[in-house]
């Protein structure tokens, strides 16, 4: 694999990743107001949703709407078993991603067999179930009261409680990293490629031989599992948790639209998505919630989401396709290949 | 014929897609490095055949024979395809976002182990296609010929034994049609057999070894192209879909 | 069990009706728009407006021309102004347009007429109004609804089928290129598919106004119905969304007179994920593939 000479060599290939990604670890210093590093956990949060959501729904251009399901999947799992057993966020973790694969498994064998529109809407249903099926069953899930996490003081990082919302921030931010990071790495893969046939034509990609239904099963997979995390993570940051609020369609709009916004199938794309998103809600709701009944800031992030698609229809990270094309001219200069993106 | 192996053999197919017999009862071989020219009108079965053999559909009834194995059903699309079945469609299907060298690549790496050998693999076709200097272009600024062309190329990536060219000539000028046959006769000179479906007669009689002639859905003749095409039968299933084109155009 | 099978026949109606304009929208121009439901909600205001002129007490239903002609106005200017860009540039595209746009109709009314729940002033005796069929009873303005969404939807298969312009549009939909060669205007047909379907969204949102309190959300629920109903019956599917929505109106009354409202919404998920199972392209879709 890469040897760190070659990561150090390739990241002052990146400046504006390196330059966001010192800001960002810097931000908690210079910014002290509890409620602006909040606001940066939620971007966060978005953006390694949005990133996972990418892998997908971006490369492989497959829209899915699932996402919620395997959020809250994790959340659940997370939240359940640390207020009835006392376990370990880092312990229950694993729990659900297990959890996930298998729902991923269950959800994406049948539905991945679908085209287009039919696989979109076929994953709507899915998340309704699982929603309407935490209401159900509210001896175990709580139902429409939701889980809290018990009161608590002092920092306890094996059981994520905290008293500032630093810890957090880092927690949120790094994921999101990781998450970043393995998405690039899926995007120079196999399957990164496999999945850009499959978006671009699925029967050709199959009539050469793409298992198209194996490689979007895979990718939803993953997917999946990242969610589960972050949606683990999510719910000790809240400390709260209800089907409207983790596993609802609104959310799923939510992420995909932080991905599509920013930019479908780049790297930073839906990372740019979140931070464009969440503090356009965020300042929308601050602001003009006393205006027209809170109507006002979501009236806002649906114009932006129209006028985006016609005015930017692949993101707005196609904003900064100039800078990139320039890096992309100077690799190119130096391989031989012509390997780009 | 300079082979007497038989690649490809069709047996008593059968295929019908509601009340429509797309294919009727129809047999026939395809052998080791010829070139092989499956004619007939529109509407005659061409297509869904090239759709059973890849496994685009399964036949009602019938077997397929690739190499003396019978192609199983549950081998899917994609397994057909690390069997050395290639084929290309009947209007070009390019990865629109992808550079022409990426499309080769793409598909390279299912063939090959380590992405280093698949990019050596995609060189190697590009070269030999001759797109040197549009390597680097995106497949949706090219024009259709050399969307024709890469179809042919990408199909080169999983080494195939026998090449399916779904109207690869259609809508291209007599120049670029001349090139093409070049580029297929180069092709079949690698050792590759190919089954070219086609109904511009001319560049049939150019290309092929050997001729099948379907007619809605069963074998009507098959041979060699001068003297098949002079059959009172062939021409007659021919002159009613010229008429049917006359009509269609007005 | 009887009465059960005629609620659900009644609903049904109303589903197949905001469906049939959104299979057809689909159909023509490979959009779904996500904003149907919200469309609806834009007729429920429309009739609420216009009811205002009327006497009070009086059936809304004379209202069904003028708020169709807002609704075709309406829904011209909504594609004029945006889902012209869209067509043909892929499913994300339709999806972040209507999404917004459907975010963003729901934010307008609620700005406008704020969060509360209106309805109608319609006399009592229409709203509670019942015909008895021994020993059951169907809802007056259910039955309404059901009766002009019938009328409506088989005036509209035999506009597709029997007019020219409907022939147009159902070429348009088969192909787009083969319809502009023989002479199709495909941007007239676009824009009269995408209008229709607004005015059978805005009609639907009329037929309910005496059922349904008329809020800035209202239309949620139905967005989601609607789409359900045309994959179950195959996308651009007249005939599929008119089965679809009966279908699916049956399932939602069995399962919530027998078991909870809850429930019902599971099985019209269930319903559709087991139809996918076995027919992928829908009840009603064109199943084959073509290589």
């Amino acid at each position: 694999m890469k040897k760190p000479t070659s990561l150090l060599r390739k990241a002052t290939k990146h400046p504006i990743a390196i330059g966001f990604i010192v800001l960002c670890m810097a931000l908690p210093l210079i910014i002290t107001r509890g409620y602006l590093l909040r606001v940066f956990i939620e971007v966060f949060f978005f953006a390694a949703m949005g990133t996972a959501w990418n892998i997908l729904g971006g490369f492989g251009r497959q829209t899915s709407w699932a996402s919620p399901a395997f959020f809250c999947i994790g959340a659940y799992t997370a939240m359940l078993l640390n207020t009835n057993f006392g376990t370990s966020p880092w312990v229950s973790i694993f729990i659900g991603v297990a959890i996930a694969i298998v729902l991923a498994i269950a959800i994406g064998a049948p539905t991945l067999k679908l085209r287009g529109v039919f696989f979109s809407i076929a994953t709507i249903s899915c998340t309704s179930i699982i929603r309407q099926l935490i209401f159900n069953f509210a001896s175990l899930t709580g139902g429409a009261q939701g889980v809290s996490l018990k009161m608590s003081s002092g920092n306890n990082f094996w059981q994520l409680r905290f008293d500032s919302e630093v810890p957090f921030y880092y927690i949120a931010f790094i994921w999101m990293l990781i998450i970043v990071l393995i998405t690039a790495i899926i995007s120079k893969t196999k399957l990164g490629y496999y999945l850009r046939a499959i978006r671009e034509d699925e029967d050709a990609a199959q009539s050469l031989g793409v298992r198209t239904h194996r490689m979007k099963l895979i990718a939803f997979i993953i997917s999946a599992v990242l969610l589960s995390v972050t949606g683990a993570f999510y719910s000790f940051k809240i400390g709260y948790i209800d089907p409207n609020s983790v596993a609802s369609h609104d959310l799923a709009i939510r992420i995909a639209v932080t991905a599509i916004l920013g930019g479908m199938g780049t790297i930073w794309g839906p990372v740019l998505g979140a931070f464009i998103c969440v503090p356009m809600l965020e300042v929308s709701n601050y602001y003009l919630s006393n205006f027209g009944g809170g109507g006002a800031g979501f009236a806002m992030y649906g114009l932006a989401m129209v006028l985006v698609v016609l005015f930017r229809p692949n993101g707005v990270i196609s904003l900064f396709e100039g800078l990139q094309k320039r890096f992309e001219s100077r690799k190119a200069n130096k391989q031989t290949g012509g390997e780009a993106k | 014929m300079k082979n007497e192996n038989k690649i490809l053999e069709i047996k008593n197919l059968d295929k019908s897609f509601g009340g429509v017999h797309a294919i009727n009862n129809l047999s026939f071989d395809v052998f080791e490095g010829e070139i092989l020219g499956l004619i007939g009108p529109n509407g005659s079965g061409k297509s869904t055949c090239v759709n059973l053999i890849t496994g685009v559909y399964v036949q009602d009834k019938g077997d397929i024979l690739y190499q003396g194995n019978t192609l199983l059903k549950k081998q899917s699309i994609a397994d057909r395809a690390f069997l050395g079945l290639g084929r290309t469609f009947q209007s070009p299907r390019p990865f629109l976002n992808l550079t022409v060298w990426e499309s080769v690549y793409t598909i390279a790496m299912l063939h090959t182990k380590t992405m280093k050998q698949a990019a050596e693999k995609a060189d190697e076709i590009i070269e030999m296609v001759g797109f040197n200097d549009i390597a680097n272009t995106l497949c949706s600024k090219l024009p259709i010929e050399k969307r024709k062309w890469l179809d042919m190329a990408r199909t080169l990536a999983i080494n195939p034994k026998i090449l399916m060219l779904d109207e690869c000539l259609a809508g291209l000028t007599p120049i670029e049609m001349d090139d093409s046959i070049e580029f297929v006769k180069k092709i079949n000179k690698q050792g590759v057999t190919i089954l070219f479906i086609e109904h511009v007669m001319a560049a049939v009689s150019k290309l092929c070894t050997r001729v099948v002639v379907l007619s809605e859905g069963t074998l009507l003749s098959q041979g060699d192209p001068k003297i098949v095409m002079n059959e009172q039968e062939v021409i007659k299933a021919y002159l009613g879909e010229d008429y049917v084109n006359a009509y269609a155009e007005n | 069990m009887v009465q059960v099978i005629l609620n659900g026949l009644m609903i049904g109606g109303v589903y197949s009706l905001i469906a049939v304009g959104l299979t057809m929208v689909h159909g023509v121009m490979k959009i779904v728009n996500f904003a149907q439901g919200d469309f609806l909600m834009v007729g429920m205001y429309a009739t609420l407006l216009l009811y205002g002129l009327l006497t009070p007490g009086a059936a809304p239903y004379v209202l069904i021309l003028p708020v169709a002609v807002i609704m075709f106005l309406f829904g011209l200017m909504v594609f004029r102004t945006t889902i012209y860009k869209v067509i043909g540039k892929g499913d994300s595209n339709y999806i972040l347009l209507t999404l917004g746009l459907s975010y963003l109709l729901q934010n307008i009314a609620q700005l406008i007429f704020g969060p509360d729940y209106r309805s109608l002033a319609v006399s009592n005796d229409l709203k509670f109004a019942s015909i008895s069929l021994a020993d059951n009873f169907i809802s007056v303005p259910r039955l309404v609804a059901f009766g002009a969404a019938l009328i409506l939807v088989i005036l509209m298969s035999f506009f597709l089928n029997k007019t020219d312009i409907g022939r147009a549009m159902r070429a348009t939909a088969e192909d787009r290129t083969i319809a502009t060669g023989l002479g199709v205007n495909t941007k007239v047909i676009y824009i009269l598919a995408f209008g229709l379907g607004t005015v059978f969204a805005g009609i639907s949102g009329l037929l309910l106004t005496p059922i349904f309190f008329v809020y800035p959300l209202a239309g949620a629920p139905f967005s989601s119905i609607a789409m359900t109903v045309i994959v179950l019956g195959g996308l651009g599917n007249i005939k599929g969304a008119m089965v679809g929505g009966i279908i699916i109106g049956l399932v939602e009354s069995f399962v919530s007179g027998y078991v909870n409202l809850e429930m019902a919404k599971v099985a019209i998920d269930l319903v559709l994920l087991l139809v996918l199972m076995f027919k992928p392209f829908g009840l009603f879709g064109k199943g084959a593939r073509k290589a």
